[in-house]
């Protein structure tokens, strides 16, 4: 896959400050053949005291989903979107059941200190994938054209969750041709709270990522690694903040 | 800017979540002298206490917005900003009741920035509204224009108040019931000392709760709900009220 990936997670100054773990978690993966970005945000209250590791659950889960689906066409992927939701929800159930067995848990709702929300793409010569559940944004970069993927919109912090029953009937997802595509930008609601307009964020984030075409981006990646710790230090939000990033005139590193 | 001579930055972006308070204020004609008056009173007040609330609640700004509505609709700002910032202009009370056009006006601003209204485009903490009125609506398609609102989700989500200045009839306070889907958001307030001490504890309580970090609610109480619990509980302790309908 021609391109390069990146992704960065830091803990945010409410965590840092109670000493608690960072509950997001993201990643990135590129090969010859795709690429995959994840970005999951845990709940990190104590109902959802396990959410950290319900993050990194998400991301394995939708990791291993999409990595499979990679030869497919937009035919095949748009009957089977349905399926890969509801296959994306019980790889995570599976994952947490593995967990509460190991860690002797026994609580009537064994899901919810888990509780995360997941962004997802899935990037071929071919199509774009994206799938979402609760908050946070996808914005993509097609012929020189940013755009937001549709998204869910937290209001007073309430977000859809995998930890909900039927979780897979609250995923939004896109699927498009990706010949014109030069690069997606995935961040979680930490990152998107310090900006009350999506063009003050395209301005602020996007456009210098997207826009300064560089053949050498590692200083470019090293500067948005910077700025999100930077962010995630602010004591107005404080919370977490990732974001996990395609380009596709890029030098082909990966960073998992 | 996280670093100079980074190229990424916050633009005019925010550090802190926005909470913003918007005020419906009938001015029309039956609203004139003590009604009116007692209103302006209680803004002008407010706003001079909302630094001191933003003290005592980290995590979010509060700015204010306010509309007055009678024969025609008017912003006495229509850009939400910090109370510091906010002019108020006393109003005298004229004219007609046209909550019609007020639900319009209000339904314009309460759609994301980025399709023109007020609200963030990432999601945020919902808006407290506060309708102040003393009786029926003279447009008649006002219920039509409030269920336009009800479709939007920073609408539906807000909190939202009705205080019901001096006598309002039976038929005027389905009006208000129509507006905050709750008799328990309705307040009767029959003295200007009253109007005050219960727009603060409506704003001050509200804010404190709603500026809290939330997380999931589906498996707890919703911020609004925990700020109705506790607004009650304060407005029950203020004489020249009648909570609930």
């Amino acid at each position: 896959m021609r391109g390069t990936v990146f992704n960065h997670t830091a803990t945010g100054y409410k965590h840092l400050s109670i000493h608690q773990d960072c509950q997001d978690y993201s990643s990135s993966f590129i090969d010859d053949e795709c690429a995959i970005l994840i970005v999951a945000d845990g709940h990190g209250d104590p109902i959802h005291a396990r959410s950290a590791l319900g993050a990194k659950f998400a991301s394995q889960a939708a990791y291993e989903l999409l990595l499979r689906e990679k030869d497919q066409d937009q035919e095949y992927l748009s009957k089977k979107i349905n399926f890969l939701k509801l296959k994306i929800v019980e790889r995570w159930k599976s994952l947490v059941d593995d967990d509460v067995a190991c860690n002797s848990l026994n609580q009537e709702e064994k899901y919810t200190p888990y509780g995360t929300t997941l962004l997802a793409c899935l990037i071929t010569e071919k199509l774009v994938l994206s799938v979402q559940i609760g908050d946070g944004v996808i914005a993509v970069q097609t012929d020189g054209k940013t755009t937001f993927l549709e998204h869910e919109d937290s209001i007073d912090g309430r977000t859809h969750s995998l930890c909900e029953h039927s979780a897979e009937e609250y995923f939004t997802h896109q699927l498009f041709d990706s010949e014109m595509l030069q690069g997606v930008c995935m961040a979680s609601d930490g990152l998107t709270a310090l900006f009350d307009s999506e063009q003050i964020f395209k301005s602020s984030i996007l456009n210098p990522l997207f826009q300064a075409a560089s053949p050498d981006l590692l200083p470019k990646y090293q500067d948005l690694h910077s700025f999100i710790d930077a962010v995630a230090n602010l004591k107005g939000n404080g919370d977490d903040v990732s974001i996990a990033v395609f380009l596709r005139n890029g030098i082909g590193q990966s960073s998992n | 800017m996280a670093d100079k001579s980074s190229n990424f930055g916050y633009g005019n972006g925010i550090a802190k979540q926005i909470l913003n308070i918007i005020f419906l204020v009938d001015d029309s004609g039956s609203m004139s002298g003590p009604n009116i008056n007692a209103v302006n009173a209680a803004i002008t007040e407010l706003l001079q206490i909302i630094p001191e609330i933003e003290k005592g609640t980290i995590d979010a700004e509060i700015r204010v917005a306010a509309l007055s509505f009678s024969d025609k609709v008017h912003w006495i700002q229509k850009e939400p900003v910090s109370a510091r910032h906010f002019k108020w202009e006393d109003l005298f009370g004229d004219g007609s009741t046209n909550l019609t056009e007020a639900y319009r006006e209000l339904g314009k601003q309460l759609i994301k920035k980025s399709h023109g209204g007020m609200m963030p485009d990432f999601g945020g903490v919902a808006p407290i509204l506060l309708l102040m009125s003393d009786g029926m609506p003279t447009s008649l398609d006002w219920a039509i224009e409030l269920g336009i609102l009800y479709q939007k989700i920073w609408f539906s989500s807000a909190l939202r108040y009705a205080l019901a200045i001096g006598a309002c009839s039976d038929e005027a306070m389905q009006v208000l019931l129509a507006f905050t889907g709750s008799a328990d958001r309705i307040i009767k307030v029959f003295t200007a000392e009253a109007l005050k001490n219960v727009i603060q504890v409506i704003a001050v309580t509200a804010s404190k709760v709603k500026s809290k970090s939330a997380s999931i609610s589906s498996v707890r109480q919703t911020n609004n709900e925990i700020a109705e619990t506790e607004i009650k509980a304060e407005i029950e302790k203020i004489e020249g009220v009648e909570s609930g309908w």
